[in-house]
């Protein structure tokens, strides 16, 4: 089991390091910042001025003066990121990317946690109890949400929420964050999807389990209903759910760029789509470092469980 | 006893609805508001830093500095603010200003004087600042490029002379008669404190923004909103709320929901909800003045640049440029995109009402004479003129769509323009692209055989050096020797009329050569909650729209 972990995490290091050179060489493939953050009557002088200030005069990779091999783009970014600092944002002058992603990062956290909340709460029992229950009335109403769920475009349901709890009946706020009655809309717009697509694999997984011989077997035994379908299926039907719950989460984190804007939530998702928008290099490569070690991180975690779940895992 | 019980449930229901009635009644009674909340859409900026940032990100800044000279939120006229007079000498190299007395920076900063000016004016040229006027003033103080911050430094130290504490006079390395514009609040030439540099530089820069403006900085939650509360008995207006604070909503639809909720009581509405605003009891201001001009133009003008230019391309021959004008119904896009909310634009960017005020007599009236007859809609004579030109078979060129901040609607616009070219027999190809890659290309000079669109504030001298210029400029739209040589002398000759007269000239030039497709003036709107809000006035000529926030009247 330790040398599982040390492997998965080694690897994970790699991972990392991959990301760091795609992002590094994708942020400026799409131009140059400076024809965003410039004010149009910046003439080449100013270009070349800044660009100078900014270090974006320099090559990439290969040096110009192999007498000095670490004056590149690249050098200075990774020699920096080692050490955490990412560099100063480009366009929220005054702060560093690090700083700025760390700031957002509560926000999300808070909306995505909430959501992941509302997802797990609804979609276990849901999923479960749509499976003991089968084709019935219950069965019924969990397959509409379901379908409501997953063709019901985020964006769409959102501003329908905003105006019908916060314009018309007023209960609630429009947007931004402040208290508990500021998260209610977006963490229910964020986590509307994810409740119907793990409550659809909850119910499959379970269906596939409630048919297994050892069900069958601990029914003829005499086991209370209750004790056969929450213990002994729902641990062995947890596997696939557990692998979507990671993706759910790490999506939940990286994917609500939409909700947020709709929402004016200021967390990561935003300031991503605003860094990639300004091209706002430093900021963007922070980002999806943090972004992909939080992807990372929950994989090794499932992977874990995983190993704790089923011992064949562990003792391969 | 039934009769008793009746008249009894009667009177508790009456009383019940009462109840009710008051409630809501007293509810809904608003009480004057203490914080006016302004919802905008994000700006390119979100920092403190005066310096490090174009001018639309001044926006969240302005409450809490002044400048120079002010502009009047009525008139649009320049109007004595930090300086009380201005005067420029005969020789156009120099203007002497008398400052005010008395004012006090924020947080005990001191009294604005004299050196507040020249600091001003070191901050706006360091090296590092990328502020849209930074180009200028390094130009009109000799900072050249090589140049450290200490030389520049030196170089600003010796081209504002401080007289005493309340007068200063600046010289510039070149004629600079319209300086007036350049110190007024259209731009950005912001006071701030010399003495809060000494003693922390732009680490306290950073933290804070102080000047001397009706509101003090409380503070800045980056993406979520900034904050500022009133100066109390401020020398030029005390504003009415205590607290102002501008919320940043990305979404046009949400800043809708917020302004109709009353969670904000200002907002900028997107064109195509004010229907929906107003439907819902919201009103929306006009700005006092025109706010931005909206202009398509041909890529490849490159006449002053033999090298550059494309000479067998269609858009080189006036005909063509002619047909492509006439083939617009320029009408039909206002009233069906713009809401019929346009002024009509003659040559772009010269105003008929605001470049007078610095040029005496550059409108040509001939340019609103002649208009209809040289670029009114006209599909025949389109299609005539392209005919003449040998084109009648007509040719592909590219039409670039992208959106730009405060005119979203380029994208209808881009497609109608292109229903209406073809209509006249014309092949465009419509490419949706990145702003910036558009900007990359006209740059470069490198956007042959294209058309795009721009938006801009109005300024004809400021569009010429911008667009017009054949070397060390920025879009390089359309260059040709005989505008050079005007610009040439536009950089020597003092007198206001002759200049204005230059201007004439390339105005002219530009209007029956037809070098773009100019197409509307348009003003800046605010969406308002009239449940708090009973009067908003402001301008509009200023970069960012919603200012003058100090006089803002509130609903009883």
């Amino acid at each position: 089991m330790q040398r599982y972990i040390v492997v998965r995490f080694l690897q994970s290091i790699l991972a990392l390091w991959v990301m760091s050179l795609i992002v590094f060489c994708l942020a400026r493939v799409t131009g140059n910042p400076l024809d965003v953050l410039l004010p149009m009557e910046a003439g080449p002088e100013e270009y070349e001025r800044i660009a100078k200030h900014w270090g974006l005069d320099k090559p990439w990779f290969i040096p110009q003066d192999w007498s000095q091999p670490f004056d590149t783009q690249y050098a200075t970014f990774m020699g920096k990121a080692l050490r955490g600092d990412f560099g100063n944002s480009l366009k929220w002058q005054g702060y560093t990317a690090m700083n700025l992603v760390l700031q957002r990062l509560p926000a999300t956290l808070e909306l995505a946690g909430i959501a992941l909340a509302i997802s797990v709460v609804l979609a276990l029992p849901i999923g479960v109890l749509s499976a003991a229950l089968k084709d019935t009335a219950f069965d019924n109403g969990g397959k509409l949400i379901a379908l409501l769920g997953q063709s019901l475009p985020s964006f769409w349901l959102a501003i329908m929420l905003m105006w019908i709890f916060a314009v018309i009946l007023g209960w609630l706020p429009t947007s931004g964050r402040g208290g508990l009655t500021h998260m209610i809309l977006p963490a229910i717009s964020l986590g509307w999807f994810q409740v119907a697509a793990l409550m659809r694999l909850v119910r499959s997984a379970m269906l596939d389990v409630l048919d297994s011989e050892f069900v069958k077997l601990a029914r003829v035994k005499g086991l209370a209903e209750w004790k056969v379908v929450w213990k002994h299926c729902l641990r062995n039907a947890a596997i696939a759910p557990l692998t979507y719950f990671s993706i759910t989460a790490g999506v939940l984190l990286t994917g609500s760029v939409v909700i947020e804007s709709v929402f004016a939530w200021p967390g990561t998702g935003l300031l991503a789509v605003d860094a990639v928008r300004a091209r706002d290099f430093q900021v963007v490569q922070a980002i999806v470092i943090v972004f992909a070690a939080v992807f990372i991180l929950t994989n090794l975690l499932v992977d874990i469980l995983y190993a704790y779940l089923d011992p064949r895992i562990r003792y391969q | 006893m039934q009769t008793w019980g009746k008249l009894a449930v009667r009177w508790g229901i009456l009383g019940v609805v009462g109840l009710i009635i008051t409630v809501l009644w007293t509810s809904l009674a608003q009480a004057k508001i203490q914080r006016l909340k302004i919802a905008v859409a994000p700006l390119g900026w979100d920092t403190n830093i005066t310096w490090l940032q174009s001018r639309s990100g001044m926006l969240d800044k302005r409450p809490a500095l002044e400048y120079l000279i002010g502009i009047d939120r009525q008139t649009g006229a320049y109007v004595p603010q930090l300086a009380e007079t201005w005067e420029m000498a005969p020789d156009g190299r120099s203007w002497k200003l008398t400052l005010r007395k008395g004012v006090m920076f924020h947080e005990n900063w001191g009294v604005f004087s004299a050196k507040d000016v020249r600091h001003a004016i070191f901050l706006i040229t360091q090296p590092e600042s990328v502020q849209t006027d930074a180009g200028l003033w390094r130009t009109l103080m000799g900072i050249k490029k090589t140049d450290s911050i200490e030389e520049g430094a030196k170089k600003v130290e010796q081209h504002v002379e401080i007289v005493d504490d309340h007068t200063v006079i600046i010289h510039t390395e070149l004629v600079a008669p319209e300086l007036v514009d350049t110190l007024s609040a259209k731009n950005d030439l912001v006071m701030e404190s010399k003495a809060r540099w000494d003693a922390g530089g732009k680490e306290l820069y950073v933290q804070k923004v102080v000047g001397t403006g009706p509101f003090e900085f409380v503070e800045r939650k980056v993406g979520a909103h900034v904050l500022y509360k009133r100066v109390a008995n401020h020398w030029r207006q005390t504003p009415e709320v205590e607290e102002l604070e501008f919320r940043w909503v990305p979404e046009g639809v949400t800043r809708l929901a917020t302004l109709i909720a009353g969670e904000v009581h200002i907002a900028d509405v997107d064109r195509a909800l004010q229907q929906d605003a107003v439907a819902k009891g919201m009103q929306i201001v006009p700005s006092t003045q025109t706010a931005f001009a909206h202009e398509w133009l041909f890529g490849g003008m490159y006449f002053a640049t033999p090298d550059k230019l494309k000479a067998k391309a269609p858009f080189m021959d006036k005909r063509v440029r002619q047909a492509m004008n006439m083939a617009i119904n320029r009408q039909a896009v206002a009233d069906a995109i713009l809401g019929g909310k346009t002024q009509p634009m003659r040559v772009t960017r010269f105003h008929p009402q605001e470049d007078p005020a610095l040029w005496p007599e550059i409108y040509n009236p001939d340019w609103d004479r002649q208009y209809e007859a040289l670029y009114g809609y006209n599909p025949d004579k389109a299609k005539a003129l392209l005919q003449e030109a040998g084109y009648g078979a007509g040719f592909e060129f590219t039409l670039y769509l992208y959106t730009l901040p405060g005119l979203p609607e380029i994208l209808d616009i881009g497609q109608a323009l292109a229903l209406d070219w073809e209509a006249v027999g014309l092949s465009p190809k419509l490419v949706e692209i990145e702003f910036t890659r558009v900007r990359e290309q006209y740059r470069t000079k490198s956007i042959h055989g294209s058309v795009w669109a721009l938006r801009g504030s109005p300024n004809a001298l400021n569009l010429l050096r911008i667009f017009n210029k054949a070397a060390d400029s920025v879009v390089y739209a359309y260059e040709h020797p005989y505008i050079e040589e005007r610009l040439a002398q536009l950089g020597t000759v003092v007198d206001m009329k002759e200049r204005a007269r230059l201007l004439r000239e390339i105005g002219d030039h530009k209007f029956f050569e037809f070098a773009d497709m100019p197409m509307f003036w348009l003003h800046a709107e605010a969406g308002v909650n009239p449940k708090f809000i009973a009067e908003y006035t402001f301008p509009g000529s200023i970069t960012g729209f919603f200012t003058h926030l100090e006089y803002v009247k509130l609903t009883p």
